[in-house]
This record gives C-alpha cells, structure tokens and sequence, in this order.
C-alpha cells in the first residue's frame, strides 16, 4: 500500500507539481467545455431564427 | 523588358517622394518622435553618464523601431483613401516592384533620416565617438529592413480604420532578429570583439527582407483591397 | 488494384471530401468522439506512469514530474504554429474553405499549449533555478511565439468581413513562419552573448525508459486533445459559417424534432 501523503507533498515539490499540472488539465476542460457550450449556443440561435422565420411566412399566408 | 522593370521602380519611387516633400509636416514626425523618445529614457533613470553610455545604443535602436512603427500606418492608407492604390492592384503587371519603390521612398524619410540623426543623438548619451560608427552602420543595415517588414503589416492593415495598435502587435515580434543584431553589434565592440559577423547577418537579412517581402506586400494589399 | 494507388485513392478522395464544409461536418462528428477518447486514455496512462510509477530524478527529485505536462505542451506550441502556417498555405493557394478554418480555430490552442509551456516551465525554474524567468534562449522564443499567435488571432478578428480576415490571418502566419527560424537563432545567438553560465547542461544522461514511456504517452494524448479540440472549434465555425446554408438549417431542423 502506497503513501498518500507523501505522494502528495512530491517531496517537498507539491505546489511546483500540482500547479503545473493542475493548469494543463484546467486548462483542457476549459477549452472542451467552451467548445461544446459554443456550438450548443450556436445551435439554439440557428433553431430560434428558423421558427421565427417560420412564423412570419405562416402568418403572411393567413393574411 | 529590364527598362521597364526599373522604369516602374524609379517611377513609383519619384512619385511617393514627390508627394511627401510636397508635405514636410509629416515628413518630419517621425524624426522627432524618435529624438523625443530617446530623450525620455534619462529622465526615467538615475542621473549617470555611465549608465547612460551602457543603455544608449539599445536605447536609440528601440527608438527607430518605434519611430519607425509610428510612420508605417501612413505608408499606404492615404493611397488607399483616394484610389490610388486600387487603380495600382487593377492595372499593374509589377507591383511588387511599384511596391518596393514606394518602400524605399519611405525608407529614405524615415529610416535614412533617423540614421543620419542617430549621431547627434549619442552625443546626449555620452557614446564614445568609435561606437557612434557602429550604431550608424547598425542603423543603416537595419532599419531598411525594419521598413519593408513592417510595410507587411501595414498592407495587411490598410482597409482597418484604426490599424495602428494591430499593425504593432504584428510586427513588433517580427523586428525582435533585427533589434538584435542590431543592438548586439554594440555590446560586442564595448567588448572588444569582432562586429563582422553581426553586420553580415544585419545585411543577410536585409537581402532576404528585400527579395521576399515585396511578394508579400503586393500579396498582402491584393489579399486585403478586393 | 494495388494497394497504393489504392492508398493514394483513398487520401485523394478524404481531401475533397474535408475540403467541403458539409463533408468535414459530417466527417468530424464520427472522428471527434475517437480523437477525445484516444487523447483521454493516452493522458490518463501518462499521467499514471508519470505520477506514480517513473522513479524521482536524482539531482532535482520529483519536481521533474513537470515535464510531463512542459515538454508536451512546449512540442505543441510548435507544431500548432507549422500547422497553422501549413493550413494557411494550403488555403492560400489552393482557396481552401477548410484550411482557413483549421488555421483560425488552431491559433488560440497554440496560444494556450505555448502559455502552458511557459507558466509550467516557469513554475519549474523556480525550485531548479532558483528564478521564475530567466532570458534563457527557449523561454525567450517561447514568449515571442506567444506575441505571433496573437497577432494572428487579432488580425482575423480586426476585419468585418470574414474572407478578407481569412486571406490576411494566413498570410501573417506564413510570413511568420519564415521569419520564426530566423526570430530562435537570433535569440539563441543573444542569450549565448548575454548569460555567462548555462543554466542547464545539454546532452545529459539519457532518460531511462521508466522515465521516457510516460513522457512519449503524454506528447501524444496532448496530440489528440489538439485534434479533438481542433474537430470541436472547427465543427463550430462552419456551423457558424454556413448558418444560411440549407444541410446547416436541416442539421438544426432534425435537432428541434428529435429534443422535442
């Protein structure tokens, strides 16, 4: 059984190891996050114009 | 066939320079732009003639990047304003040689005219005379090319209303070799050492910077200019 | 047939297929779940052999546990750059659509692999060094790396209109391409002139293999997660692109239906 706390403290380097990599792995799920919640958005905006397009013809053809 | 080629550089030459003697207002911005930035530098450090001696070279060499910078907005947008540059890209066979005349006339306001200052300016920073030499020869080498690579960018800026602050953060880190061969060939003559190599790459890069950027002007201002 | 001119078929026709916005939507909705799955088991058996099973260094300990996530990033914020120059190239000469979107969705994940190479490296130059920055020649190169990808990012979105943004974003990443080389052996040329002592010696022990294996697993998964992010943001932008496109209004149509 391994040491936790010592695989931790990364003998004395523990703020070095796990600022650095804690950034690259932030960093990673920021851009993946970002991207999927941009093309939702562009998404819901396409969609949005579509049904008031929609709309207007259907109610040009009622007058 | 070759006279025309050079027909078309002399002519667009005589034309840029006919037409900022006809305005010596701006011509002379730059110019002063460049002493007054380089004045600037004492003031913010401590008062201490070896200090300055040390700094000045890099000091007058970030100067002429920046003075340099300053005028390179005005390259092509007033062409651009009145057509003139969209009759050039409509009718022209050479014009990355009408280009590169125009470069060169700009050159010879800005980048000449800094040179020919720079002397003047060591003298307020207390630069021994041997150095004054170097600094000129750097200077001579180094901002033709700082004139043509930042004509790149101002190609690729000159539709944009306020392409100043864009044409900076292009060009800038592309002076970076140049500021330091440049600046460089200073601090190897305090030294001692050998200042050869620095000015064969200063005009290695020059020959590069007048053989390629042309092409990339012209390219750039088609790319821009529909 | 044989099998190269089958090979060379096969490329031929995926180019045009990717080179037509549709085609590489379609494409990328089945490539992209593969890329991210590739990248997340490579990083993750990285990370494991890095962290827990390659053995401390034995001058600087377990700090050298950066590297894991410094070389990676640092190998990537170069070949972002040629890709961005390559894909600029290609869309430049050959008027592309698709090169153009690769090259502009690629520039701000170079931008964040090169500040990752530069925050992490730092980071790490602080226990070894002793110093957070140093005017070492790589670090230096790094950061002007970082100033070319923001001009590249701020000339595309400085103009209005979409293609001239395109044609002037690909012909600075060229230019800059050119000049890169010239820009790393200046700056090498400068902090040889500059910096007495170099700080850290070239050509040391080699790494050992319990070492090294985590290390190539890591430069991959970053690999991968470039092409997932990249399928991603690329995927977005032609949605964005093609928004008055008919396949684009029926993709969304289809969405509406099957939410509701």
């Amino acid at each position: 059984m391994m040491n936790w706390g010592e695989f931790f403290n990364m003998g004395g380097y523990a703020f070095h190891v796990w600022t650095s990599w804690g950034l690259s792995l932030a960093s990673m799920i920021t851009i993946v996050i970002l991207g999927r919640r941009k093309n939702a958005k562009i998404k819901a905006q396409l969609a949005n114009q579509i049904r008031r397009e929609a709309k207007i013809n259907s109610d040009n053809q009622e007058q | 066939m070759n006279a025309l080629l050079l027909n078309t550089l002399t002519l667009y030459f005589r034309r840029e320079w006919q037409l900022m003697f006809r305005n010596t207002g701006t011509l002379v911005q730059p110019l002063v732009f460049f002493v007054i930035i380089a004045l600037l530098f004492p003031f913010s450090l401590p008062v201490d003639l070896d200090l300055l001696e040390k700094i000045g070279g890099g000091v007058i060499w970030v100067s002429a990047v920046l003075a340099t910078l300053l005028s390179l907005e005005r390259m092509f947008h007033g062409d651009y304003l009145d057509g003139t540059l969209e009759q050039l890209l409509i009718h022209h066979r050479y014009l990355p040689l009408a280009v590169l005349g125009k470069v060169i006339a700009h050159w010879s306001a800005t980048g000449l005219l800094l040179s020919l200052m720079s002397p003047f300016l060591c003298l307020a920073f207390n630069v021994p005379v041997e150095q004054i030499w170097v600094l000129f020869i750097g200077l001579m080498l180094g901002t033709p090319s700082l004139t043509l690579l930042g004509a790149i960018g101002a190609a690729l800026t000159v539709t944009l209303h306020r392409g100043g602050v864009l044409i900076a953060i292009i060009i800038l880190p592309l002076y970076i070799p140049v500021l330091i061969f440049g600046a460089g060939m200073l601090s190897q003559q305090v030294q001692g050492l050998e200042i050869l190599s620095q000015i064969y790459t200063l005009a290695a890069i020059l020959v590069l910077a007048l053989t390629l950027a042309p092409f990339a002007i012209a390219a750039a201002l088609k790319a821009t200019i529909n | 047939m044989n099998p190269v001119s089958a090979t060379w078929n096969f490329l031929y026709k995926t180019y045009h297929r990717l080179a037509s916005p549709r085609e590489f939507y379609t494409i990328a909705q089945y490539t992209t779940p593969v890329f991210g799955v590739l990248a997340f088991v490579l990083l993750l058996c990285g990370a494991y052999l890095g962290l827990f099973k390659a053995p401390a260094d034995y001058q600087q300990g377990d700090s050298f546990r950066i590297i894991y996530v410094h070389v990676p990033a640092a190998w990537l914020s170069l070949m972002v750059y040629v890709t961005i120059a390559t894909a600029a190239a290609i869309g430049l000469i050959w008027r592309m659509k698709m090169a153009f979107v690769v090259a502009i969705c690629s520039a701000p994940l170079g931008a964040t692999f090169t500040a990752l190479a530069l925050i992490t490296g730092s980071i790490w130059g602080k226990p070894i060094w002793g110093t957070w920055w140093t005017w070492d020649a790589r670090l230096t190169s790094e950061l002007i790396l970082l100033f070319l990808y923001f001009g590249v990012i701020a000339t595309y979105y400085a103009f209005e209109e979409r293609k001239t943004a395109e044609k002037a974003m690909a012909m600075l990443a060229v230019v800059g391409v050119v000049i890169v080389p010239i820009i790393h052996y200046s700056v090498e040329w400068w902090s040889s002139l500059h910096q007495g002592a170099t700080v850290f010696a070239e050509g040391g022990p080699r790494m050992p293999a319990d070492m090294l294996t985590p290390l190539i697993l890591m430069i991959f998964g970053f690999m991968f997660f470039y092409g997932y992010a990249l399928f991603i943001a690329a995927q977005n932008m032609v949605l964005n692109n093609e928004r008055k496109s008919k396949w684009v209004r029926e993709l969304v149509t289809v969405n509406i239906n099957t939410t509701h």
